[in-house]
């Protein structure tokens, strides 16, 4: 059975209906006002776990650590959980974990909770149908990661999910301290209809788009990359690119990089009091003209625009750059065979030498939801996701990431290496819990400290200059009905501009069409969200 | 005259006989070459993979490592299992029912013959949907169940009207008889029809077959259970969705010796493709005319 965009759509639409069916006092969806109303946000208080090694130059610099801290402390007294089974909707994009009774780690995890823990996991790319149907099923269970492509989010949260305003608005969350441990813009994601409705799964600016490029190869080659402007990008990747070696400059279009390069917001920015996007701007015709030329000189890997199987090619040796986030260098280095493998991260710069302004992603990976349950079941189950997010260097987070010392994972000095079994019952050291609450990301990639050395410098060049995305936490009626289908058909038009299929000239008419069909609208109901949220 | 004569008995002129086989060979080409590389790619080194770019197109020797991975008594032997006992059990309900469903519509005074055949007709106009059907498996009760994956796909309106077709075309002065010789409506259909049948059951029956052995997305919403996962979904999670075999999902191989991970989804392919290519040629003989038929007989 083929899936088309039509029917996932249609999935989630349907799904909201039926979800919502009988709910009357839902906010209405035109309603920006009253959908975007403020409230009081958590207080933001830093866990003052291990000392990172090397100290915060910024506000959002993630903690970095070159070894895992020794003799990690226990943080938690008791067990979180209620005694009554916990059941849980969430995703994965690793390999599905072994069933609980198959599997020691999940065992020793639902002793741990004191509760046990029933989770249904779908890979990540079906999350979305799975979510449609299991709300139209009511059966997403008491915690659940919400797809946030979901059409009508805040009815539906407002329908379906605990508010949890007086539980962690203001001090009230310092009950619960590593999800007090979550900055205020992580929370902005999990307000919707004037309370908090979520829990983030944070992830800072670790889940941002970067160049990445292979430092092993480029010594080998005897290419330096430094910090590139765009033409010292293209000179690179012509100078590693050799077809015949089966090695292609990019894995992907580089166009983060080229984007920071040319000053281009990711998405929406204020300038000059109105929101614009990122595909209105001329700059962005420049990007789509150097990532044409790209392709057309042969230096992103043949299958680059179409298929995305960077990891792999990157990995392997067959492109020299790629662009993937910042969290992701630690999966490299976990897939890579060659000891050598190396990655450094260049600060891209703009054609005057200036750093290339870097517009950080989202700072959540996603956000999760409790089913309304009594005052004692939401605390019990506020607890287990306050235990999910125990940070980096205590003993819980070193069990939840890698699971029990002999089975799961042996200790290489301090830091913690999963055994085969700890990568399939711990699920590559990402069991899906992950995903319904989570600690703060460091900068850590065991084994490899040149590589935090490098992430930390980087990120100390670009993060005065990083802004936040203005939208992120603002909802858009328009934006949750339309947005994927804009979204869909303007990069598909920028595949075809990429590959030679279509002209650059067509983007002007698509840019057009894609304001009237729903950009423009989106626009104002987000100007009204900032009005509403004091933001403007 | 004679100039006509002559190319007949001479059959197609040789610049025609060319082009239709550069064109034969060109289509054949386009199928094939993907298939050998896949297979290829299931049984190359480590070495040669990583230097074709993940996808090999001639293996430079044989090397069977991703097999004997993923029959090491790990998730993909698992799914090969349920995806056989789905496929088979599947097939043989939907058979038993489809059968029995398309000889009542077949025989006119059958009861309710018209409006249940007007149903049948509806099913092939519009589908059920994603949420209906969710909450009609639901409500049954056969969420985690691999009934999920038989019970909502088991009648097609598509294969009934096939098979409806077909027993329309049996003389009625052969059942006649047998009614007179004293069979019963059963009887008839079990001793009579179904033998004459052959042709027709084994068409839909592999059509059925392929249908449930292909399956993944029915699989992916009703079933949460992971360990009763078909191989289907099993493939999609390694395959499109790009995710690596641990080695505990293949048995417990040490990490240090798994082949690379493109053998390996090559190999899970090969391994979802082989079953149904080892029924087609048993079936070959009776499937031209069998869907002939049902293709004209209304």
């Amino acid at each position: 059975m083929t899936i088309s965009r039509r029917t996932l759509l249609g999935g989630s639409l349907a799904a909201a209906a039926v979800g919502l069916s009988g709910c009357s006092t839902v906010t209405r969806s035109t309603d920006i006002a009253a959908l975007n109303k403020p409230v009081a946000l958590p207080t933001y208080k830093r866990f003052e776990g291990p000392k990172p090694d090397l100290p915060r130059s910024h506000p959002l610099m993630p903690d970095c650590f070159y070894r895992f801290p020794a003799n990690p402390t226990k943080v938690t007294n008791g067990v979180p959980g209620d005694g009554t089974d916990v059941v849980g909707t969430t995703l994965t994009s690793n390999p599905i974990p072994p069933t609980a009774d198959r599997n020691p780690y999940w065992q020793e995890l639902n002793r741990r909770l004191g509760s046990p823990l029933k989770l249904t996991i779908t890979a990540a790319t079906d999350y979305p149908n799975k979510f449609a149907t299991a709300v139209a099923g009511d059966t997403l269970g008491d915690l659940f990661n919400v797809d946030s492509g979901f059409a009508y989010l805040p009815q539906f949260l407002e329908a379906r999910a605990q508010d949890l305003t007086e539980y962690l608005s203001g001090d009230a969350i310092l009950e619960y301290p590593f999800l007090a441990n979550a900055p205020q813009a992580s929370w902005r994601g999990c307000v919707f209809s004037g309370g908090i409705r979520a829990v983030p799964i944070q992830r800072g600016v670790m889940s941002s788009n970067t160049l990445l490029a292979r430092q092993d190869l480029l010594d080998q080659l005897g290419v330096e990359l430094d910090s590139p402007t765009v033409d010292d990008l293209v000179k690179v990747a012509k100078a590693v690119t050799d077809e015949k070696k089966n090695r292609w400059g990019f894995a992907v279009p580089p166009t983060a990089a080229v984007s920071a390069m040319l000053g281009l917001p990711n998405g929406w920015e204020v300038r000059d009091g109105k929101l614009v996007h990122s595909r209105e701007l001329p700059e962005h015709k420049q990007l789509l003209s150097i990532t044409r030329q790209m392709v057309k000189d042969g230096l992103i890997h043949p299958d680059g625009v179409a298929k995305n199987n960077q990891k792999v090619w990157f990995t392997q040796g067959s492109a020299v750059m790629t662009q993937d986030t910042y969290s992701s260098i630690q999966s490299f280095y976990r897939r890579a065979t060659n000891e050598n493998f190396s990655i450094t991260v260049p600060v891209s710069r703009a054609q005057d030498g200036k750093v290339g302004r870097v517009l950080l992603g989202s700072p959540n990976n996603s956000i999760a939801a409790i089913r309304p349950s009594s005052p004692e079941r939401t605390k019990a189950l506020l607890r287990v996701l306050n235990w999910f997010a125990a940070p980096f260097g205590t003993e819980e987070y070193l069990f939840r990431k890698f699971g029990l010392q002999g089975r799961h994972y042996t200790l290489n000095g301090t830091d913690p290496q999963l055994t085969k079994d700890g990568g399939s019952e711990v699920c590559l050291g990402e069991f899906p819990i992950q995903y319904l609450a989570d600690g703060p990301y460091p900068a850590y990639f065991p084994g490899h400290t040149e590589a935090v050395d490098n992430l930390y410098n980087h990120l100390k060049a670009v993060l005065p200059t990083a802004i936040l995305p203005p939208a992120y936490g603002l909802y858009s009626p328009t934006q949750s009905t339309k947005g994927k289908i804009l979204d869909t058909r303007m990069d598909a038009l920028t595949k075809d501009i990429q590959l030679g299929r279509a002209d650059l000239s067509a983007w002007d008419d698509a840019v057009a069409d894609y304001r009237k069909s729903g950009a423009d609208a989106i626009r104002n109901e987000l100007e009204q969200a900032m009005a509403a949220k004091g933001e403007n | 005259m004679s100039t006509i004569q002559r190319g007949i008995d001479d059959g197609p002129a040789m610049s025609s006989r060319v082009l239709k086989t550069v064109v034969l060979v060109v289509c054949c080409a386009f199928v094939i070459i993907p298939f050998i590389g896949v297979i290829a790619t299931s049984i190359a080194s480590q070495e040669h993979v990583t230097n074709s770019g993940g996808f090999v197109l001639w293996p430079d020797g044989l090397n069977l490592d991703a097999y004997k991975a993923i029959f090491n008594g790990g998730v993909v032997q698992r799914a090969l299992l349920i995806s056989v006992v789905i496929a088979t059990g599947g097939t043989l309900i939907s058979l038993a029912g489809s059968t029995m469903l398309a000889y009542a519509l077949s025989r006119p005074g059958s009861f309710g013959q018209r409006p249940i055949l007007l149903i049948v007709l509806f099913s092939l106009l519009f589908s059920p949907g994603l949420i209906p059907n969710y909450l009609v498996v639901k409500e049954f009760g056969l969420l985690d169940s691999l009934l999920a994956l038989i019970l909502p796909t088991a009648i097609s309106g598509f294969n009934v009207i096939v098979l409806r077709s077909f027993f329309m075309g049996i003389p009625d002065s052969v059942l006649d008889s047998a009614r007179i010789d004293g069979a019963g409506d059963f009887r008839i259909f079990w001793s009579i029809v179904l033998p004459l049948s052959k042709a027709v059951l084994a068409v839909v029956g592999l059509f059925y077959a392929v249908g449930y052995w292909n399956a993944f997305f029915n699989a992916m919403l009703y079933i949460n259970d992971t360990a009763k996962w078909p191989l289907q979904l099993v493939l999609r999670t390694y395959v499109i969705n790009n995710t690596e075999l641990s080695s505990g999902d293949l048995g417990g191989a040490s990490a240090d010796q798994l082949p690379p991970q493109e053998s390996i989804q090559m190999a899970i392919l090969v391994v979802s493709l082989v079953p149904i290519l080892i029924v087609y040629p048993f079936l070959q003989r009776h499937f031209a005319k069998g869907m002939l038929t049902g293709a004209v007989k209304g």
